[in-house]
């Protein structure tokens, strides 16, 4: 008879270690994805178009997501479809998709991976309620973590207490849920005396910025929040550099130009770099580091005085959302992935042009200059529809004008070094920059160049 | 670019019969994929042709290539690089040759030869790996930089400043950058480089063609391939282009190495009159290096012929 070793889950090990890979704020932002997943799902939304083409319809949507982070409770309250009582009772709370599941993932959905749900709730508090209601039919599952644990890890005490209800905060007619978690940890209440809340309305203004305010208002603590756009700057003069293609089944479109400035008009380096989408979430924002290329075999490294003006988007879309190049935090990009591996490259190819350009306004080291105010005063916001739609556009601007003939040389030099060639030369009094200038002359001399 | 490097104020480039052989061989292995149903002749040549254009003119008198562009870099010679355009269909950019990569159409086939005056440096390896991943299917880039160090000790510490960020993906010591070991250090870097920037597109990767040593004034390599499928590749090593001594499937093989034997008019027209010769053939009339006779028997159809022009 064979024998064998236990593999059992253990509750405790989801409540205690999957939950530690994750920060407080993205298990809020992971509950407000799947609201907006139920939104993509109901709405049938396919953010490819959103992404390119510009927002039309001024009048406000009719779907809200109200987020509530107090010490008594965090909520997280939708009216944007709801969930069915036959997907709560057989899915929802698994950790992880069955097959099926997997295959009745939202089409281009941002619910992916199964966890977020569970994750949040164990990271947040130990207490929680769970409300849908879907095309009349409401139900409530509801539970305290500490009770069940002390349930056991049986592979029958896996399971939630279900019960019918039609929740009287919830829209019955357009469906919705509702997300409430009570008894918080003391590393929740932590946070929220430091700096949570705004965290969280930053964090989605920049997440969401395609979805707010055309798809759906969202309000944190009845702060309504105001969508961050990336800011890319477009004008005909300049224009943009562009690519779009297919891949193993994701819609890759990536496209990088000048920045737009900010509220004062000038480029900022915090606004500065590369902004990774995937289903319209934004999972990487103003990215300037090896990430997303830069210092690679093609682009050199970001340098900050003369990178700033610049913005690139690289969005991905895809029908199934775990083709998607994201990390299960949906905050990073899995490195692994053959799309991102490639499209990295590309992107490299796309923001050489743009970078260069910029560099070539700083003709001298001075941080600002004439050409950057004349460049930027010419721009407006990008509406991507103009290039995404394009396939690829060359990045072609005009020269700003023809190069200085002439460079500053600055290096630093220990100050003994200075004086030792001083006093080789006999000149004590020789300024720092007469000597650089006699090195330079005396290497020229030797090597037969002058 | 540091003046020491331009060679084409202190070297006489018509007097350069190693790269004069280079060019030849190039030319004759592109008729070879012409062969194979290549249209070379359609492709678009990206160059630095400096005063003398000289491979403008043979790409375009030998293959029938009308589309072209020569770059130049330093923008104070504008008047006199225009002044000695020699054809019609040469189009000149002033600046540096990475500035002209991005707008290389993704709709026609290129032959991109970013040939460089001095050693190897972190701007040139972005140059060719952006080559490589931008270049449209069929298209050739190569790169010839200059082998000699600028100083005698301290080669290592040279080349690592100069390959900068570069300078992590491969393993420089003492004996790879030694005469024999630099060409094949820099062989597997190119590969390395074009193969990476490669990888981000499907279907499509580096096809080693050419690896090429020689010295005239300097010592120098050029090192070359296609951008293709696998079909692609399948049909270059199917064509004569493989048969030929100076092909190279590999950038990490050694080198080919030209060699142009220095003979007199009468010594070349004997050796001429006895060619193709088999491997034990030797001339009966005078004394020759053996090195000298096979280096000879490789090069003898390419090899320029100089002479002086009254009129």
């Amino acid at each position: 008879m064979a024998s064998y070793a236990k593999a059992l889950p253990r509750k405790r090990f989801f409540v205690d270690m999957f939950t530690r890979d994750i920060a407080l704020s993205d298990c809020v932002l992971d509950l407000i994805d799947n609201s907006i997943d139920a939104l993509i799902r109901t709405q049938k939304i396919d953010i490819t178009a959103a992404v390119l083409s510009p927002h039309k319809d001024k009048s406000p949507p009719k779907n809200s997501v109200t987020v509530t982070l107090n010490a008594d409770r965090f909520q997280v309250v939708d009216n944007c479809g709801g969930v069915s009582l036959q997907k709560a009772k057989e899915e929802i709370f698994n950790f992880g998709h069955s097959p099926d599941g997997q295959s009745s993932l939202t089409d281009r959905g941002i619910g992916a991976y199964g966890i977020g749900l569970k994750r949040a709730i164990f990271k947040i508090g130990s207490k929680f309620e769970f409300a849908s209601v879907q095309k009349g039919i409401g139900f409530i599952v509801a539970d305290d973590l500490t009770d069940w644990l002390d349930r056991g890890d049986e592979p029958d005490q896996w399971r939630f207490p279900l019960r019918s209800r039609l929740d009287p905060t919830l829209d019955a007619k357009l469906g919705g849920t509702r997300v409430s978690i009570d008894n918080l940890n003391e590393h929740s209440l932590i946070e929220l005396q430091t700096n949570l809340e705004r965290e969280v309305i930053t964090a989605i203004s920049r997440t969401y910025c395609l979805f707010l305010d055309r798809y759906v208002t969202l309000s944190v603590n009845n702060t309504n929040v105001k969508a961050e756009p990336i800011p890319l700057g477009y004008s005909s003069e300049i224009g943009l550099s562009s690519e779009s293609y297919e891949d193993d089944g994701v819609q890759v479109q990536l496209v990088a130009g000048p920045a737009r400035g900010g509220d004062r008009g000038e480029w900022k380096m915090e606004r500065a770099g590369w902004y990774v989408l995937c289903n319209g979430r934004a999972v990487v924002t103003a990215d300037k580091s090896e990430l997303t290329g830069w210092g690679g075999d093609i682009l050199p490294q970001f340098h900050s005085s003369k990178g700033r003006g610049f913005v690139g988007i690289a969005s991905f879309t895809s029908k199934d959302p775990l083709k998607l190049p994201w990390t299960t935090t949906k905050r990073g990009l899995n490195r692994e992935s053959g799309v991102y591996t490639r499209a990295r490259v590309r992107m490299q190819t796309i923001a050489k042009p743009v970078y260069k350009f910029l560099e070539s306004l700083y003709p001298s080291s001075s941080e600002d200059s004439d050409s950057e105010n004349r460049v930027r005063s010419g721009l407006s916001q990008a509406s991507l529809g103009h290039t995404l739609s394009a396939g690829t556009s060359a990045f072609t601007p005009r020269k700003p004008r023809t190069p200085d003939t002439e460079v500053n040389v600055q290096f630093r030099l220990s100050r003994t070094r200075l004086d030792a060639i001083r006093a080789h030369l006999r000149q004590s009094r020789l300024s720092a920059g007469e000597v650089g200038l006699r090195m330079f002359e005396y290497f020229e001399e030797n090597e037969g160049l002058s | 670019m540091p003046t020491i490097y331009k060679s084409h104020d202190k070297v006489r480039y018509d007097l350069r019969p190693c790269k004069q052989v280079e060019r030849l061989m190039l030319v004759d292995a592109f008729r070879r994929l012409e062969a194979i149903g290549m249209p070379i002749r359609d492709y678009h040549y990206l160059g630095m042709g400096a005063y003398h254009f000289y491979d403008f003119m043979l790409l375009h008198r030998l293959l029938g290539l009308t589309k072209m562009t020569s770059v130049e870099v330093r923008t104070e010679v504008e008047r006199r690089v225009k002044f000695n355009k020699p054809l019609g269909c040469i189009d000149i950019k002033m600046g540096p040759i990475g500035d002209e990569i991005p707008s290389l159409s993704p709709d026609e086939q290129h032959i991109v030869w970013l040939d460089y005056d001095g050693p190897v440096e972190e701007a040139y390896l972005e140059d060719w790996s952006e080559c490589s991943a931008r270049l449209s299917p069929g298209s050739m880039v190569l790169i010839t930089l200059d082998l000699e160090f600028p100083i005698r000790s301290g080669r290592a510490n040279f080349l690592n400043k100069q390959l900068g960020k570069f300078s992590a993906s491969i393993e420089v010591s003492s004996t790879s950058v030694s005469p024999k070991g630099y060409p094949i250090l820099l062989g597997k870097l190119l590969n390395l480089l074009a193969k990476r920037s490669a990888a981000g597109r499907k279907g499509i990767k580096f096809i080693p063609l050419f690896n090429f040593v020689y010295r005239d004034s300097h010592r120098m390599i050029t090192a070359g391939g296609m951008i293709g499928s696998d079909h692609q590749a399948r049909a270059v090593a199917a064509s004569t282009l493989s048969n030929t001594t100076y092909y190279r499937p590999s950038l990490e093989i050694p080198p080919y190495e030209i060699r142009v034997p220095v003979l007199t008019r009468k010594e070349r027209n004997y050796l001429d009159a006895a060619m193709p010769a088999s491997s034990s053939w030797t001339p009966d009339d005078f004394d020759l290096d053996p090195a000298d006779l096979r280096a000879y028997r490789e090069i003898y159809r390419f090899n320029p012929q100089f002479a002086e022009l009254i009129f």
